[in-house]
C-alpha cells in the first residue's frame, strides 16, 4: 500500500488569524483556488465533522475534517474506493513576526499510484498560487 | 478673496517637469522664449526618482541607457552626468519551474526545444514589427487586424509553446507593466518597432539595458532644472485649467496664472484627463485618456555589503517564472563598494503585491531574491521597493499599455496639436517610447512645434 505526498510552504508575514479566516470560511475556498467551484462545511469545521466540495467538471464529493486545531492547522480527507486523498494545512511561527504557511496533499491506499496521478499531481501542481492567493487575500482583506 | 498674483503673461507653459517637460521647455528657452514649467508633484523627475539608501544611490524609475538613445545620451552629457555600463559578467540565472539554473545571453536556457520555439516567436515578432512605421502606426499594412489581436491571442494563434509564452509574458510585464492579453498587439510592434527592434529593447550588453548613469537618472532632470533658473520650474503647482481665447491660453494652478501664446502638455496619457481644457479637447481625447491606461511595473531594491553573487560567478541577471520580481539586474554602482539587487514586478504580480503591507512586499521580494542568488540574498543591509501606480501625480507606467482595439482610434489624437496646446511626454515619442529617450524625443519634437508656430504668428505685445 503506496503514500504519496507534496508539500508546498510560503514564508508570510500574515497572521495565523489572518490564514484562519481564508481556511475556515467555506465561501473563500472557490476565490482562492481555481480548482473549487464550492464549498460547503456541515456545521463548524472540528475532528469529525463533515462538508462537500465541487470542482468545475466534477460531482461534488464529501470530505472529513481529521485534524482541526484552530489558528495553527486544518486538515480534511476524501475517502475514495481503496484510497484516500488528504488536504493538509499549516501555519508555524518562523520568529521575527513570520510565519510558515504549508499546504500539502498525501495519497494513501491500494489505488494510490492512480489518484496521485489522477487528482494528487495536480493538487499539488496548484499549490504556489493557491498558497499565495491565500496569503494575498488574508493580508489585503485585513488591511 | 481671490490673493493669486495677476496673471503672468509669458511665451511657453510647459505643465510637467518629467524629462519631457523639462527637454522641451530647455529647447524652447534656447530659442529665445519665456519659458515656465509647472509641476504638480513636490518634485521634478516625473517617472525618474532617485534615493539613498543604506549608502547606495537608487534609481527608483527610469535607470537604463543604450545605444541609438541618443537624446537622453545627449541631453546627460551636457548637463554632465556621466555613465558606466550594467555589470554583466558571469552568469545569468533563471527560477523555472521550481528550479534554478544558470544560462547566458538574453533568452533562458529552457531546453533546446523551448529554445527554438521562442526563437521563432521573436523572428516573427520582429518581423512583423518592421511593417509598423514608427510613429505611424495607423499606416501599418493590417492596423486593423494588429490592433484587434493581443499580443497574448496572437502567440497562442502562432502555437508559442507554453515555456515560449511565459518568456514572452515576463518581457510584457517588465516592459509594459501588463500581461500580454491585456496589450494591443499593434501597440505591441510599434513600441518594438520605435526600439529598433526586440533584442534593442531586451538585451543588456548592445541594448536598453547597457549603461546606468553614475549620478542617476533624476540628476539629469534636476540639472536640466536647475539650469532653466530660479523662478521657472514651480512645484506642487498641478494645471487646474488651459483656457484657450483667440491666441492666448489661460493656464491656472492653485496659485499661479499665466496668459501664454502656447502650451506643451508633457504628462502621461492617462493623467491628461486631469486638466479641464477649454474649448473641450473632443471625445478622441477624453476617450485616449481612459483608453491608455498606464501599466503597473513596481521596483525593488535590496542593498548589500558587497555584491556577493559576483564572487560565485553571477551577473546579478535574473529570470524568474515565479516572481514576484520576474527579472533582477545587478545594480551596484560603478566601483561595487556595495553589492545592489534591482528587481522588475510587472502586471498582475504588481497588481497584487503593489496592494500588500510594507513588511509583506519585503519578505516576498527578499525571498525571490534568496530562491535565485542563495540566504545571503535574504539579509539586506538595506531594502526599497517603488509603486509607481501609488505616485499620485504618475499613477502607473512605465507607459501607457492600451487594449486591444485601443490604438488605432487614438493614436492620431496622441501627437496632434489642438490650438494652442502641443503634447510632449515619452507616449508621443517616436523612437524608444516608454523610455527616458523617448521622453526627451517627445520633449524636443513638441518645442520644435511650437517655435515654428510661434514664429509664423504675429509677436504679441507682451506689455
Amino acid at each position: 500500500m503506496g503514500t504519496w505526498e507534496h508539500k508546498h510552504t510560503e514564508i508570510t508575514t500574515a497572521t495565523p488569524a489572518q490564514v484562519w479566516s481564508r481556511w475556515a470560511v467555506a465561501t473563500t475556498w472557490a476565490i482562492d483556488d481555481p480548482s473549487v467551484e464550492w464549498a460547503l462545511f456541515d456545521g463548524e469545521p472540528c475532528n469529525g465533522s463533515t462538508g462537500k466540495l465541487k470542482s468545475p467538471g466534477s460531482p461534488a464529493q464529501k470530505f472529513t475534517f481529521t485534524c482541526v486545531e484552530p489558528l495553527r492547522r486544518f486538515d480534511f480527507a476524501f475517502n475514495l474506493p481503496l484510497g484516500t486523498v488528504s488536504i493538509t494545512h499549516l501555519v508555524e511561527e518562523q520568529g521575527k513576526g513570520n510565519y510558515a504557511v504549508t499546504h500539502g496533499v498525501r495519497v494513501e491506499g491500494p489505488l494510490s499510484r492512480v489518484y496521485t496521478a489522477l487528482l494528487g499531481r495536480k493538487i499539488a501542481a496548484g499549490f504556489p498560487d493557491v498558497v499565495n492567493a491565500v496569503l494575498n487575500a488574508a493580508l489585503v482583506s485585513a488591511a | 478673496m481671490n490673493t493669486k498674483a495677476p496673471a503672468k503673461t509669458v511665451d511657453v507653459v510647459v505643465v510637467g517637469a518629467g524629462l519631457s517637460g523639462l527637454a522641451a521647455a530647455r529647447t524652447l528657452q534656447k530659442a529665445g522664449l519665456d519659458v515656465h514649467v509647472i509641476e504638480a508633484a513636490d518634485r521634478v523627475g516625473g517617472r525618474v526618482r532617485s534615493a539613498n539608501v543604506a549608502g547606495a544611490h537608487l534609481d527608483l524609475g527610469g535607470t537604463f541607457v543604450g545605444p541609438t538613445q541618443d537624446r537622453i545620451i545627449a541631453l546627460s552629457e551636457e548637463v554632465g552626468v556621466k555613465r558606466f555600463a550594467t555589470y554583466v559578467e558571469g552568469g545569468n540565472l533563471m527560477h523555472w519551474g521550481g528550479t534554478r539554473r544558470s544560462y547566458r545571453g538574453t533568452i533562458p536556457s529552457i531546453g533546446p526545444i523551448a529554445l527554438v520555439d521562442a526563437g521563432r516567436i521573436q523572428s516573427a515578432l520582429d518581423k512583423l514589427s518592421r511593417s509598423v512605421p514608427p510613429g505611424r502606426p495607423w499606416d501599418a499594412p493590417n492596423a486593423q487586424e494588429l490592433d484587434a489581436q493581443s499580443l497574448g491571442s496572437w502567440m497562442r494563434a502562432h502555437r508559442a509553446t507554453a515555456s515560449t509564452y511565459e518568456i514572452f509574458a515576463i518581457a510584457s510585464r517588465a516592459t509594459w507593466g501588463c500581461e500580454p492579453d491585456e496589450l494591443s498587439l499593434l501597440h505591441a510592434l510599434h513600441y518594438i518597432a520605435m526600439a529598433g527592434g526586440l533584442d534593442l529593447l531586451l538585451d543588456t550588453k548592445n541594448g536598453a539595458q547597457e549603461e546606468h548613469f553614475v549620478e542617476g537618472t533624476h540628476e539629469i532632470a534636476a540639472r536640466v532644472a536647475a539650469e532653466l533658473g530660479e523662478g521657472r520650474v514651480h512645484l506642487s503647482q498641478p494645471a487646474l485649467s488651459i483656457d484657450q481665447t483667440g491666441d492666448v491660453a489661460l493656464v491656472r494652478t492653485p496659485d499661479l496664472e499665466f496668459l501664454a501664446r502656447r502650451v506643451v502638455i508633457a504628462v502621461p496619457v492617462w493623467m491628461r484627463q486631469r486638466i479641464k481644457v477649454t474649448p473641450s479637447l473632443g471625445p478622441d481625447a477624453v476617450a485616449l485618456g481612459q483608453r491608455w491606461p498606464g501599466g503597473v511595473l513596481s521596483k525593488a531594491y535590496a542593498v548589500y555589503d558587497r555584491p556577493f553573487w559576483r564572487d560565485f560567478g553571477l551577473s546579478g541577471q535574473a529570470v524568474s517564472d515565479r516572481g514576484p520580481a520576474v527579472i533582477t539586474f545587478d545594480a551596484s554602482p560603478e566601483d561595487g563598494s556595495v553589492g545592489v539587487l534591482l528587481g522588475f514586478i510587472g502586471g498582475k504580480q504588481a497588481r497584487m503585491w503593489d496592494s500588500l503591507p510594507e513588511d509583506e512586499r519585503r519578505l516576498r521580494a527578499l525571498n525571490g531574491f534568496a530562491e535565485l542568488f542563495g540566504e545571503q540574498a535574504r539579509h539586506p543591509r538595506g531594502y526599497l521597493d517603488q509603486r509607481w501606480v501609488t505616485e499620485e501625480w504618475v499613477g502607473g507606467g512605465p507607459c501607457a499599455a492600451p487594449a486591444p482595439g485601443h490604438v488605432l482610434p487614438y493614436a492620431k489624437t496622441l501627437i496632434e496639436p489642438q490650438h494652442l496646446i502641443h503634447w510632449a511626454g515619452t507616449e508621443t515619442a517616436d523612437q524608444w517610447s516608454g523610455f527616458m529617450d523617448g521622453a526627451v524625443r517627445a520633449g524636443e519634437r513638441a518645442a520644435a512645434e511650437v517655435i515654428a508656430a510661434v514664429s509664423n504668428a504675429s509677436i504679441t505685445d507682451k506689455n
